[in-house]
């Protein structure tokens, strides 16, 4: 099917497979876009900034939106799986609680119905949710490509401003998240200034791993829609480990990022502002993943 | 038969829009229709070197393209449009004035050939230096935007008062005089000084704009989603050079209004590009040509007010400076409402308001619900709380001294009746959010209890705050709407209006008049849609003023009709008039012994339908020297109150209670008159805590709607409430489309206050803005 979009004519390819698919982008490379559910692809291609010959539509390609659990491999999102399937899936309710609460922030329902996680992940745009959690929670997404099939851990795979790791040949298949260990907790702040249906203007997620006498093993914390990609700083949370985590420590940490992250502004917020949210959020995404209440 | 007015009936197109099958403008249909497109400029203000269409000419698909070429020196047609003055060309003539303006129109089979030919018209732009600022546009030396007004056709409506200054930006200036306000500041104890600002926002209608244009036969037909089919009308029988009679502007149900679709927007491009096309064109703007079409003004309001020993205001002198943008649209009368409002509604014996319309090369501004009564009341109701506190006065208190009664005398000169502000509205917003006199300002609260906010907050880092707002604004005035209706031999009756339903209601409420006046059910009455061929004059849908002017005027429609039927009844019956009565259906001896049905007088009569006719015309305005006269045929009032929790730490605002109180004098359909209080409220959150059109160099930058953010169901207040009240000695109906908007940025700008003791004097209120002013004061206080 040939459409004319965004000042050009636009081939429409829908493969059947994956494997389908593999050989379409490798085929096109550079000259095509992967199409999921099309909610940032079609925005971008109406605005010019991206301006394909083809888009390889995975609507009919089967097997890629399911949503399981395996003990000893974690949780398996399909790249093609809605972003409300992952929120409201039971496995991930079950497993990790705060990454189906974090799906459940992205936007608004009618967006969340239509929008796929692999989208999400491969769109990499600065303001979205789940990336930071993902990053934290240590996922994995699960490349093709005709030299065969990688594994990247998201803390490598978010590059820049909407640039990822995946080559042009690479087809997203799902994204892995590893089973967490039995002390983890997380959680995730989305702190938004306009719109409740806004993207962040920043996103915070801790995640702690505590012994059962409470004192932390690991602390990683990272931040969204703050910088280029989300922001994560392994300095500041060696501070926290086996370490109890009191207000001054919890202070230190946050204090530590704002210190340290290179604010972007925006509408959302300025730098100056933003830098001061890192250290109010920072602060409550821990005290939240504590237990501490720390609302928002 | 009891009367349907006062009950909350659904409105009469409820099944329609449930079904999805209102026929919307967006929607309509004709055979061979090409789609229409428009390239506009890049460049906030350039020199139009050169033109040339000739290469999109050639593109299979493409019938017409519209560019100056086709109307310069082209003797049929008169190229500018503009409701006060002719100065937006149906496009660009020797320049452009703001980036989005329209430059050349394509007419194509379809869609895709039209944007493609777009690209292919090339454009050579002599950048000029450009002006955004209102202030900086007055400034000598400033770049000119219209250096002359073109040759002007037609009239400008009774109640403008035209004070341009050629040669300048200043494309308009609203004078009020009233008492001797140097006196008044020499008399005064205090004097305060401050300046307000607020931002251009959007009206984001569902629908956007929408025209379809026909021109066959030296007939000009113009399906479109206006709010004012005869302003249109008028305005394409200036370009075409037609007669009226010659010009048919059809309406259907809009998409929402806002008034962002009062006056001609695109119609004039439409109908000039299917004149060319010589086939019919619709052109559908995408959203972020919607934003590039029309705005709210951006407003800078300097305020000076003296106050004498006890606290009563004394003088108060405004300037006010709205934006207009690149072409004057309503902005001459704008300016005028929201420069006679920036009194308030409070007794000051002397008041000088300069109100300035100032062209810059932004969008052009034009209605927007609030009209100009907004920017006022964001400047006097933010001020009227800070000298509250400077004088030591509970905000309420002080608002209760110095507000308007019953028979005062406004900022107008003229008396005001029906006014209710102490022991309807303000009683009635105390109440919603039970405000404690003497205990909620913040300079109270640090007295009364040395932690601000304690009593009420529920973590350390939030603080709660009240406040309570209320306003006073106009409708349009003089006015005229008139209306027709035709009982049918089955008593059915048909009311034919050019009033436009936008979502407002405006069908079920004129039904439910005419019910009223007919004595017959609401069933049997069918409201039409305007379409000037047939509908009578009507001067405009907005202003609040459908169901007070519409609304008399189909009921004089009416009363006309039954002036017949009783008249035919009574020579059918051989009785006298006077023993006759009309109700239920019926005419009736008043004895009760014999009676014929509507039904069978009109067709005892022979003569088909009976027709009546009614108008209804208001009269007064305003001295041109001194703004004193007749501003309002009556003054709509409405007060606001809310409660807020200010995260301290982020600086982000939570409403978590708001209530709106609206004077509505008589009240036709409450659950409608309620939806449109609680709209308006909504209105004026979202313009309160985020909404702003942001420009870099003239260029909008959020033109979308990710990036332009609008409230949803989610930013509903924790509590939302509305009271609109009626009053025995107010027989009439007062307007309540828009009164609820006004008080709302104020009054959460003043609770904002109460809770933080931050005062910020620009909208919106973002949680930036909230968190530096909390540094800055904790930094004083250090
Ligand atoms: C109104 C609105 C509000 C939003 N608010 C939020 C928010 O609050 N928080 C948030 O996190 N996000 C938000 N988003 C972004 C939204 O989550 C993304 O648009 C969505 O997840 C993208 O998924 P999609 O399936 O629609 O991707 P598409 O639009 O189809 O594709 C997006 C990009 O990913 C690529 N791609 C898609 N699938 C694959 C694949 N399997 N392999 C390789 N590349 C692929 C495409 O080529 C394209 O570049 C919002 C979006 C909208 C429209």
């Amino acid at each position: 099917m040939r459409v004319f979009f965004g000042m050009r004519d636009i081939d429409i390819l829908e493969p059947r497979s994956v494997e389908e698919a593999v050989a379409a982008l490798a085929q096109h490379g550079d000259e095509a876009k992967v199409i999921a559910g099309g909610t940032a692809l079609v925005l971008m291609l109406k605005n010019q900034l991206v301006s394909p010959a083809y888009l390889i539509s995975l609507g009919r390609v089967p097997g890629l939106d399911g949503v399981t659990y395996g003990a000893g491999v974690g949780l398996r999102l399909g790249a093609l799986a809605s972003i409300r399937q992952a929120e409201t899936s039971a496995v991930v309710r079950q497993h990790c609680p705060t990454l189906a609460e974090t799906f459940g922030k992205v936007a608004n329902v009618r967006v969340r119905h239509a929008a796929t996680v692999g989208g999400n992940v491969s769109e990499a745009d600065y303001a979205s949710d789940p990336p930071c959690v993902l990053v934290a929670l240590r996922a994995r997404a699960v490349a093709l490509s005709p030299r065969g099939r990688r594994e990247i851990p998201l803390t490598e795979f978010f590059r820049d401003f909407y640039e990822t790791a995946l080559a042009a040949d690479e087809l997203l298949t799902e994204i892995v998240v590893p089973e967490q260990p039995a002390g983890a907790r997380q959680s995730y702040l989305k702190f938004v200034t306009r719109s409740s249906e806004d993207r962040p203007c920043i996103g915070a997620c801790a995640w702690i791993d505590l012994d059962e006498a409470g004192v932390c093993r690991e602390l990683r914390v990272t931040l969204g829609a703050v910088a280029g990609k989300p922001q994560e700083f392994a300095e500041a949370e060696a501070l926290a480990a086996g370490q109890r985590l009191g207000p001054d420590l919890i202070g230190q940490v946050a204090q530590y990022y704002a210190e340290h992250i290179d604010p972007l502004s925006d509408a959302r917020g300025s730098a100056w502002y933003r830098r001061r949210m890192a250290a109010v959020f920072v602060r409550r995404a821990i005290e939240q993943a504590l237990g501490a209440g720390g609302e928002v | 038969m009891p009367s349907p007015v006062g009950r909350s009936v659904g409105m009469i197109d409820a099944d329609e829009r449930v079904r999805g099958t209102v026929a919307y403008a967006l929607n309509a249909e004709l055979p061979g229709c090409l789609t229409g497109r428009i390239l506009r400029s890049p460049h906030p203000h350039a020199r139009l070197v050169r033109i040339d269409t000739a290469r999109a000419e050639q593109l299979p698909g493409v019938i017409a393209i519209l560019s100056r070429a086709d109307i310069v020196d082209n003797p049929a047609l008169y190229p500018y449009f503009g409701p006060v003055v002719r100065d937006q060309p149906v496009v660009a003539l020797d320049k452009v004035r703001f980036v989005g303006d329209p430059v050349a129109a394509v007419a194509a089979v379809d869609d895709d050939t039209a944007q493609q030919a777009l690209e292919l018209i090339e454009v050579e732009y002599e950048p000029l230096p450009a002006v955004f600022d209102p202030e900086e546009a007055l400034v000598p030396g400033a770049p000119i935007l219209h250096e002359t007004f073109p040759p002007q056709r037609g009239a400008m409506s009774a109640d403008i008062v035209f004070n341009p200054s050629e040669g300048s930006n200043q494309l308009n200036h609203f004078k009020l005089r009233k008492g001797d306000v140097e006196a008044g500041f020499e008399q005064a104890h205090r004097i305060f000084e401050h300046t307000f600002r607020c931002p251009p926002v959007q009206h984001v209608p569902l629908e956007p704009h929408v025209a379809m244009a026909l021109v066959e036969a030296g007939k000009v037909t113009v399906w479109s989603g206006t709010q004012t089919p005869h302003n249109i009308r008028a305005q394409l029988a200036e370009i075409f050079q037609l007669p009226l009679a010659q010009i048919r502007v059809i309406v259907h149900t809009l998409g929402g209004g806002y008034g962002s679709k009062c006056y001609t927007k695109l119609e004039p491009i439409g109908a000039v590009l299917a004149w060319k096309a010589r086939r019919p064109v619709k052109i559908v703007l995408r959203r972020e040509e919607d934003f590039l079409t029309v705005t709210k003004h951006q407003a800078v309001i300097h305020l000076r007010t003296g106050v004498d020993r006890d606290g009563r205001i004394v003088a108060r002198k405004a300037t006010n400076y709205f934006n207009a943008g690149a072409y004057a649209d309503i902005s001459p009368r704008l300016i005028k409402n929201g420069g006679y409002a920036t009194a308030g509604p409070y007794r000051i014996p002397n008041v000088w308001v300069d109100s300035y319309a100032v062209y810059s090369n932004i969008v052009p501004a034009g209605a927007f619900r609030g009209y100009g009564v907004s920017q006022a009341a964001w400047a006097y109701e933010s001020q009227m709380d800070m000298i509250a506190e400077a004088l030591g006065y509970d905000p309420l208190e002080y608002r209760q001294m110095n507000v308007l009664h019953d028979g005062d005398t406004f900022a107008t000169g003229e008396q005001v009746h029906d006014m209710h502000y102490r022991e309807l509205l303000l009683a009635d917003a105390q109440k919603a959010i039970d405000w404690r006199p003497g205990a909620e300002a913040w300079w109270q609260r640090a007295s009364a209890d040395g932690d601000r906010g304690a009593g009420s907050a529920t973590v350390s880092h939030k603080r709660r705050g009240k406040a309570i707002t209320c306003v006073i604004k106009g409708s349009v005035t003089p006015s005229t709407s008139s209306a027709s209706c035709k009982l049918n031999e089955d008593g059915s009756l048909n009311v034919l209006t050019s009033s436009v339903e936008m979502g407002q209601g405006a069908k079920t409420v004129l039904a439910q008049l005419a019910a009223e006046a007919a004595g017959i059910p609401l069933e049997a009455i069918t409201v039409s849609e305007p379409d000037t061929d047939s509908t009578p004059y009507d001067q405009q849908t907005s202003s609040s003023r459908t169901t007070y002017s519409m609304g008399t005027a189909v009921t004089l429609a009416v009363q006309d009709v039954k002036r017949q039927l009783v008249e035919l009844a009574a020579d059918q019956l051989e009785i006298g008039p006077d023993d006759l009565t009309c109700d239920e259906g019926t005419v009736r001896t008043r004895d009760g012994s014999r009676s014929l049905s509507y039904s069978d007088v009109v067709r005892r009569s022979r003569r088909g339908n009976l027709l009546g006719q009614g108008t209804f015309a208001t009269s007064g305005g305003l001295d041109p020297e001194t703004g004193q006269g007749i501003g309002s045929i009556h003054w709509h009032h409405a007060a606001a109150a809310c409660e807020v929790e200010v995260d301290t730490e982020t600086g982000k605002i939570e409403i978590l209670r708001f209530h709106s109180s609206c004077f509505a004098g008589r009240v036709v359909n409450p659950r409608l008159a309620e939806l449109q209080v609680e709209g308006s409220t909504l209105f004026g959150l979202g313009q309160s805590l985020f909404e702003e059109m942001l420009y870099d160099g003239g260029q909008l930058i959020n033109a979308n709607l990710s990036d332009y953010m609008i409230p949803s169901f989610k930013d509903l207040p924790g509590r939302l409430s509305v009271s609109v009240l009626e009053h025995p000695s107010a027989g009439e109906v007062h307007g309540i489309g828009e009164t609820s908007v006004p008080p709302v940025m104020p009054c959460v700008a003043n609770a904002l206050y109460n809770a933080v003791g931050v005062r910020i004097t620009e909208l919106p209120l973002t949680p930036e803005k909230v968190l530096a002013g909390l540094a800055r004061r904790s930094e004083a206080e250090a």
